[in-house]
């Protein structure tokens, strides 16, 4: 049976006439890397808020560890470390005296441990520096630092690679593996950036206009994202008819540039130039390739199959 | 809850505009007593340059108190929610109750510390520069301190839930003030004309602070000379505290960042 960490029953948040959230049914599963994909406003940071306990659920439930009371949720909160929107820091303290401070708020023993933390999130060498006169990145890092200083057992973070420079983004992607292999830590993340998702998470749930459209393992993802086979040949007409005719179980749709798209081809590229050459057709394109996370969730988000 | 209070202590203590704001407040009292004592021993007929003038000034407003008291929050709370680091907080754990409680503990500390330094060279100052005499002594001050300090957590717990209440300083400060001051004048003005709000005025600070009071260079005269006067500043402090920090728990719970 598995066992979810983060659990959202029915939730509902809205702010005056404005609904945010609705309906929403969230799970996380111990130990997984879950990606939360979601259009501006499409209501990835409330719910990340709602979480966090910066905003109250308007209706429905929310579970963390399995404890649901408010009091509970409170203590829960106290092994989970978050970075919802930008990180929150005062300016005029160094980035090693504003660790120390959320290590005496935290209870946590040992002044050791804001060295280490600084060095895992590789701000070390900016202990002395302002928190003020940080770049973007390197204020995004700190904030990483003050979510992981307490040794959560989950990271709830939203687009923590806002502002890192590319090798930035490799290193914090390499980060939240070790985290999630070595220290079993469940990570919760929403970004903009979906191929960064896509080699991040292992679970991925798709928010559009404050619904869960989806939750999905990446494996399953991988097994629904559909093959596409692009096809332009001279007389589209002839040869829509041809494929009706020949491979009446394939389908196919025409895009606005003329190209004749299969989904799912039952057979191999080859079948298909064979078809057009046996019967004088010119092949002006043949293509064959995979749908990404993106047009999967485009998909998902207009109503369509799930099939992409 | 301790320990947010000793965070929010190390975080205080780590700031150089706490320093500053002490350094400042020393300064402002030694300068002055400075002036009184340069202006006593060049200007023939001067009569200012004694500890009873300095003194007067102090005991006749001890509105100053709930003004210092604001002073701090503001110095340590101002930009507390542009910063975010509320959110952390909240999102470890820690109930918004024990967020406004250490907020206030810390900044009764801090405070507290901030009035003893500036206490320590007010006095020192005064007696080393200034002539000993008047009617009004270091007895008059040293009874205001208690006579107003319930009145002066008040104000200082009001500020604390202002500035989280309001996304803008701005806003806080003139409201606090509005609390404080302006609404209490506008109530003794009213009384005058309507008897039933003369008592309800006179039960307010910022108005038993001034109009029962008679305190210059040739007289001393304050609400905590008689039993009853002291009683009343401290029930009217006590309620004020138990008002305003219910309010404050009340409506902070509820806050959404």
């Amino acid at each position: 049976m598995k066992e979810y960490v983060i659990e959202t029953r029915n939730v509902t948040k809205s702010y005056g006439s404005v609904l945010a959230l609705n309906q929403v049914s969230l799970h996380v599963e111990r130990g997984s890397i879950y990606g939360l994909i979601g259009d501006n406003g499409a209501g990835k940071s409330t719910l990340l808020k709602l979480l966090a306990g910066h905003v109250f659920a308007t209706s429905g439930e929310i579970s963390l560890f399995d404890k649901h009371h408010p009091k509970e949720l409170e203590h829960s909160r106290r092994q989970i470390g978050t970075m919802i929107e930008s990180p929150g820091f005062f300016p005029d303290l160094t980035v090693s005296q504003m660790l120390e401070y959320c290590r005496i708020q935290r209870g946590i023993p040992g002044k050791t441990k804001v060295e280490e933390t600084l060095k895992l999130t590789g701000i070390w060498e900016k202990k002395n520096s302002k928190c003020k006169n940080l770049s973007l990145g390197q204020k995004q890092r700190l904030g990483l630092a003050i979510a992981m200083i307490g040794d959560p057992k989950i990271l709830i973070l939203d687009e923590p690679i806002n502002g890192l420079d590319p090798s930035g983004i490799l290193e914090l992607r390499n980060l939240f593996h070790q985290l999630n292999e070595e220290k079993h830590i469940t990570i919760l993340l929403s970004s903009h950036i979906l191929t960064e998702l896509q080699q991040t998470a292992d679970t991925f749930g798709f928010l559009s206009h404050g619904r869960l459209l989806e939750e999905i393992s990446a494996e399953k993802l991988q097994e629904q994202c559909t093959d596409y086979l692009n096809i332009m040949v001279s007389d589209l007409e002839t040869y829509t008819a041809l494929l009706e005719k020949h491979y009446p179980e394939d389908c196919y749709k025409v895009l606005p540039d003329q190209t004749i798209q299969i989904s799912n081809p039952k057979r191999d590229s080859k079948h298909y130039s064979q078809l057009a050459a046996d019967h004088k057709l010119v092949l002006a394109k043949l293509e064959e390739r995979r749908a990404t996370l993106e047009e999967y969730y485009m998909n998902l988000k207009q109503g369509g199959e799930k099939t992409c | 809850m301790l320990n947010y209070i000793k965070s929010e202590c190390y975080r205080a203590f780590h700031s150089k505009i706490v320093y500053i704001t002490a350094g400042l407040l020393a300064g402002l009292v030694l300068l002055y007593h400075m002036i009184l004592y340069l202006f006593q021993r060049y200007t023939p007929g001067f009569r200012y340059g004694t500890t009873s003038f300095s003194f007067s000034n102090l005991v006749s407003s001890p509105m100053i108190y709930c003004y210092l008291a604001f002073l701090i929050v503001a110095v340590l709370y101002e930009s507390n929610n542009k910063n975010g680091t509320h959110k952390n907080s909240v999102a470890f754990g820690i109930s918004r109750t024990s967020l406004f409680i250490g907020k206030c503990t810390t900044s009764l500390i801090t405070a507290f510390i901030i009035l003893i330094s500036t206490l320590a060279v007010y006095l020192i100052s005064a007696f080393l520069l200034l002539e000993q005499k008047g009617p009004v002594t270091v007895t008059d001050l040293f009874l205001e301190i208690p006579a107003v300090s319930l009145v002066a957590v008040s104000a200082l717990i009001l500020g604390v839930f202002f500035l989280e209440f309001f996304d803008k300083t701005t806003t806080a400060i003139l409201t606090w003030f509005v609390i404080m001051l302006f609404l209490p004048k506008i109530i003794l003005y009213l009384g005058m004309k309507i008897d039933f709000l003369w008592p309800i005025a006179l039960w307010l600070p910022a108005n038993f602070f001034s109009v029962e009071m008679y305190v210059n260079m040739e007289n001393c005269m304050t609400v905590w000379d008689t039993v009853e006067g002291m009683m009343k500043c401290l029930i009217c402090g006590g309620v004020s505290v138990l008002l305003f920090g219910t309010v404050s728990i009340f409506s902070l719970g509820k806050k959404e960042l």
